[in-house]
């Protein structure tokens, strides 16, 4: 029965652990996905044989594959805890410790309380422990103590820092199970030793690499110190509960099962309805916009409002995706130039974000640029979805020899194989000067030279984009919204009059409405196709805004751009060059 | 398990014979007229007899590869499934047979189970050797940003490519502008910027860590050059900015605010201002000594408003004497190349002293983002252009070095896909006249397909770099930089 319970806890435990990967950090994995690439090239599998823990990070690029896809983290993470669990459990029984599954499960929690940008450090504990309690299987001291050492040399090679938890496991066994001090002082002080020998006779590296590989987390920043916690919890933790002894605080079995199980739906409960993931929303839409879901990210924002800048630039990139720019603009918040384009283009997703709103407005070479500096400067230096846009912005461009090279690239990550080879065809000029959107894309980039860069000089950058080609929609929807947010009346006459006589949005005859208001010239409403009833609406509220209270006047004239000139907040001027 | 046990032994077996019988020519092989294209193209190259396996791949592809190599009597053969990997002894065995003479290679690929066997083509062996070690930055060829960054030598004669030191190792900087005394790998200057910011001059396996921005000079040392004694470093200080193009034609400028040029003496960690080309009235950069230490030559254009006019700049080559006893420049201005319509940078003069190597571009002095970037050559007895066509490509030709001999020159080259720079190893005849150029062959001659790195500024030394890299990495981490002065 006490078994049946054991198993019960733990398949609990997965269960509410896939269901809070999956409720609360779906996108926060399939983000990160696009920041790993595996490669079924033997260059790649031979440059992680030959780098301490490279194997871990082999399968971890190996599995993020699957995390672009729905369930497949929360498996992957349910089965990992699982399996990190049971073995521990098995390993405290070998130690003497006689506790319930509950206590084994606990340390994996830590699992879901402080996600990393991989789940490597997952696959290292999924090499430590069940290694730990493997070895505690072996009942020959000596073949026990062979095993053990060959395992911690070659863990160290294949998954380190596995061998520095497989260590001290091994060390807390020997004590507890078989008072061989010697035995566990040497297994700590090999785990310590090998990776300084590495580095003198295999690698050149730094110590911290030599360590702790350069998998588990970004060598680039601190070690985080919940990594260390989780390594180090499952040793402590051990020693503790065998200090403890088996003593039971609660005797009766029947009371014991109702508060261990409590116990643990209040904890996976209390995860998953606390433990959200705070960028979860620009995840989302970053995921959306990857699968072309524009509508989704507009309906999703509409409905359930807008959090932060980088899903604001999300919400504006649909807008402008499904033609909706002018019409939404009111319905949307406007925050200024931040909310149109990333503050700093050189990072993760507000690089990503670079690279597509370049890339909808045709300014093709910065969608190049920003694409380029997101795979070199990721972590990994390779960013697959970033080499998806250079394959586009290449054929575009025509630079074929270069767009061949990444399509061969992404050709060995077996995510987008198929996508790659796709592309293969257009580098044949004829077809790729023939197929819709890169025709499309050619005809509106730029053909006259500018410094003017997407980032320091919005909007000048947009408008030199129009100026060559005054009918690039997205360009100008980007560049009028700009100047609207900030209310600069003047220069969005300046920028609409080329497009006089054509039938313009709501928006943009109201903002000619309030022009004609301050400078009255009566061959403008006809000049740019006012509609009448746009006009007389724009009349009645002129006429009426001193007898209008702000909230009538929102319930009233709320979805107008007067409404918005007049009450709306101007944003904060950007930091830029202009 | 029994049943495994005998297996084994069969498996293996068989497996040895595949292998043999791989290594054999095909005899069913329907001949054709055609050379074979590959990658590298190695066909009609001229190579010295010290290089390291021409490994290859055919571009279309193929089953399985067969090749056979041939010259005074001396028959080798390679095989491979889609490339052709040469067995180092059996190549160095047939090179050394051939030294002076060529060797033919024919190859034979297996496609849709049937074999091709293509015609022959020549690969020349010059019977003057290479200097054994290259140097180079493997960078991203990135925009504004660098991220993974390492300094590597290349053994030419065999695979083996070793670190000399990592960013990785010493805070994610940036490490840039390594280089050699006259080739010399025991005397050895480079930057890191950033983290662990200084000039890093190694001489005799001390590792000196410098501060050289001084009162005198408007940045740090930047593009260096050694003089032949090793007691001097010329080097530009730039002030250096960039800017992005809009259209698709063109990608980034790369331009100077205000440059000088200045010689640093490394015995007294001194910036000579008698030895220094300061002027607010021009541009000076990029500067070498000539081979005897006599001249310091430089790229020299009239200032003027920048980023304005970032394609009006044009570079003359320009020289002047050099005094090393006295650490003085005379004032007397020689104009080597003068610019008229085009830019003239990275001035290399051969080790022998005959030849002045440089890379002419339309405007500006960086011409590592420009299309049109060609190497050109002038005899310095004769002042005649040397015809330098058999060693560009419509793509860019920028950086370029020496091998102690005078016989070989390492160029940067982005002939290959145009956005990479990888280097091509190019024979000089004795008449000035290059060679085909060649890749710098490596083991798996796929590796270039899958690399997202450039060769940048690549150095032929005469020797392995020995210094350790653990040890520029303490002195990086632990050493004070000393400040260097301006007199």
């Amino acid at each position: 029965m006490k078994r049946d319970n054991n198993l019960i806890i733990l398949l609990l435990f997965m269960l509410g652990c896939g269901l809070f990967v999956e409720l609360n950090f779906r996108y926060w994995y399939a983000f990160m996905e696009q920041y790993m690439m595996f490669q079924t090239t033997s260059d790649y599998l031979v440059r992680h044989l030959t780098e301490p823990g490279g194997m871990v990070g082999y399968l971890t690029d190996f599995i993020s594959m699957g995390f672009y896809y729905p369930l497949c983290a929360a498996l992957v993470i349910a089965l990992i805890a699982g399996i990190v669990s049971y073995s521990f459990h098995r390993f405290l029984k070998a130690c003497g410790v006689e506790r319930s599954m509950l206590i084994a499960v606990a340390p994996a929690t830590l699992l879901l309380l402080f996600p990393q940008e991989s789940i490597a450090h997952m696959l290292t504990l999924t090499v430590a422990i069940p290694l730990a309690a493997a070895y505690t299987a072996i009942k020959n001291d000596k073949i026990r103590w062979s095993i053990g050492f060959i395992a911690l040399t070659a863990i160290y090679f294949l998954a380190a820092p596995a061998n520095l938890i497989f260590a001290l496991m091994v060390a807390v066994y020997e004590l507890i199970a078989h008072r061989r001090y010697g035995v566990a002082a040497a297994a700590t002080a090999w785990s310590a030793l090998l990776p300084l020998l590495a580095m003198n006779i295999f690698y050149t590296i730094p110590m911290r690499e030599a360590y702790i590989g350069k998998h588990i987390a970004h060598p680039e920043v601190a070690f985080p110190t919940a990594l260390w916690v989780m390594g180090a919890i499952y040793p402590i933790l051990a020693v503790a509960l065998r200090l403890i002894g088996n003593k039971r605080f609660i005797v009766s079995d029947k009371w014991h099962t109702r508060v261990e199980y409590s116990a643990l739906a209040i904890t996976l409960i209390a995860c998953i309805i606390f433990k959200v993931d705070l960028m979860g929303q620009p995840y989302m839409y970053d995921h959306l916009a990857r699968e072309g879901k524009w509508e989704k990210i507009v309906e999703h924002s509409q409905r359930y409002g807008i959090r932060d800048f980088d899903a604001l630039i999300y919400t504006n990139l649909a807008l402008s995706h499904t033609g909706r720019m002018a019409t939404d603009f009111t319905r949307t918040p406007q925050l200024g130039l931040y909310g149109l384009y990333p503050r700093d283009t050189k990072y993760y997703i507000q690089n990503i974000l670079s690279s597509e709103v370049s890339w909808q407005v045709g300014h093709v070479n910065t969608a190049q640029r920003t694409a380029f500096i997101g795979t070199l400067g990721s972590r990994r230096s390779v960013q697959p979805r970033m080499m998806k846009r250079l394959v586009e912005t290449y054929i575009v461009t025509g630079e074929m020899a270069v767009a061949e090279k990444f399509i061969k690239v992404l050709e060995s990550y077996p995510r987008l194989s198929a996508w790659a080879s796709s592309m293969r065809p257009l580098l044949n000029e004829e077809v790729a000067a023939a197929t819709d959107w890169v025709a499309e894309k050619r005809r509106l980039m730029p053909v006259t030279d500018n410094l003017y860069d997407m980032q320091n000089s919005f909007p000048k950058s947009v408008e030199a984009i129009i100026m060559d080609c005054p009918e690039n929609k997205a360009a100008l929807e980007y560049l009028l919204s700009f100047v609207l947010m900030y209310k600069d009346i003047n220069n969005f006459m300046g920028y609409i009059e080329p497009y006089k006589g054509q039938n313009l949005p709501k928006l943009y005859q109201e903002a000619i409405c309030v022009y004609q208001a301050t400078k009255p010239d009566e061959q403008i409403l006809e000049a740019y196709n006012i509609d009448p009833k746009i006009w007389n609406r724009f009349a009645n509220y002129d006429r009426n805004i001193q007898m209008m209270n702000a909230e009538t006047a929102y319930k009233m004239y709320g979805d107008t751009y007067y409404y918005y000139l007049q009450y709306g907040a101007t944003p904060e001027p950007p930091e830029t060059n202009n | 398990m029994k049943k495994i046990k005998t297996i084994y032994p069969l498996v293996l077996l068989a497996a040895l014979l595949f292998g043999i019988a791989c290594n054999e020519r095909p005899t069913t092989a329907t001949p054709t007229n055609e050379l074979p294209t590959i990658f590298p193209d190695y066909t009609e190259v001229t190579i010295p007899y010290n290089i390291a396996p021409l490994n290859f791949h055919p571009t279309e592809g193929a089953e399985r590869c067969y090749a056979e190599l041939s010259g005074n009597g001396v028959t080798i053969s390679a095989t491979g499934k889609d490339d052709v990997r040469i067995e180092e002894k059996e190549w160095r065995t047939l090179l050394d047979a051939n030294r002076g003479a060529s060797i033919s290679v024919k190859l034979y690929t297996k496609s849709q189970d049937k074999w091709q066997e293509w015609a022959p083509f020549n690969v020349h062996i010059s019977d003057k050797d290479i200097d054994s070690h290259l140097v180079y930055r493997l960078i991203e060829p990135g925009y504004e940003k660098w991220h993974i960054v390492g300094i590597y030598q290349r053994n030419l004669e065999s695979f083996e490519e070793k670190p000399i030191i990592l960013n990785s190792m010493v805070g994610y900087n940036c490490i840039n502008c390594h280089t050699f005394c006259g080739g010399d790998p025991s005397q050895l200057m480079f930057h890191m910027r950033a983290a662990n910011g200084g000039t890093y001059v190694v001489q005799d396996g001390q590792i000196e860590k410098l501060n050289t921005k001084t009162d005198g000079t408007i940045s740090n040392l930047t593009y260096p050059y050694w003089h032949p004694s090793g007691n001097y470093i010329t080097t530009s200080v730039n002030t250096i900015h960039q800017f992005f193009h809009a259209t698709r034609d063109k990608k980034i400028e790369v331009f100077d605010l205000r440059s000088d040029v200045v010689v640093y003496d490394v015995r007294s960690k001194e910036i000579l201002s008698k030895a220094s080309i300061i002027s607010e009235d021009n541009f000076e950069t990029f500067p070498s000594f000539s081979p005897d230490g006599k001249w310091l030559y430089y790229c020299n254009a009239p200032a003027t408003e920048m980023p304005d006019n970032y394609d009006k700049v044009r570079y003359s080559l320009c020289r002047v004497a050099f005094d090393a006893d006295k650490g003085e420049i005379s004032s007397e201005v020689d104009t080597i190349v003068k610019a008229d319509s085009l830019s003239y940078t990275f001035p290399r003069i051969s080790p022998n002293g005959r030849y002045l190597m440089y890379t002419e571009t339309a405007y500006g002095q960086f011409p590592i983002w420009h299309k049109d970037a060609e190497i050109r050559m002038v005899d310095l007895e004769s002042r005649q252009s040397i015809d330098m066509s058999a060693m560009n490509s419509p793509e860019t030709e920028s950086y370029h070095s020496w091998s102690s001999g005078s016989d070989w020159v390492v160029v940067s080259s982005r002939r290959d896909n145009s956005l990479y720079t990888l280097p091509y190893l190019c024979y000089i005849g004795a008449d000035g006249k290059p060679g085909k150029p060649f890749l710098l062959p490596q083991e798996d001659p796929e590796m270039y397909d899958y690399l997202l790195y450039s060769f940048n500024i690549p150095e032929l030394v005469t020797g392995e770099v020995d210094i350790n890299p653990y040890e520029i990495q303490q002195a990086a981490l632990n050493k004070e930089a000393e400040q260097v002065s301006f007199k």
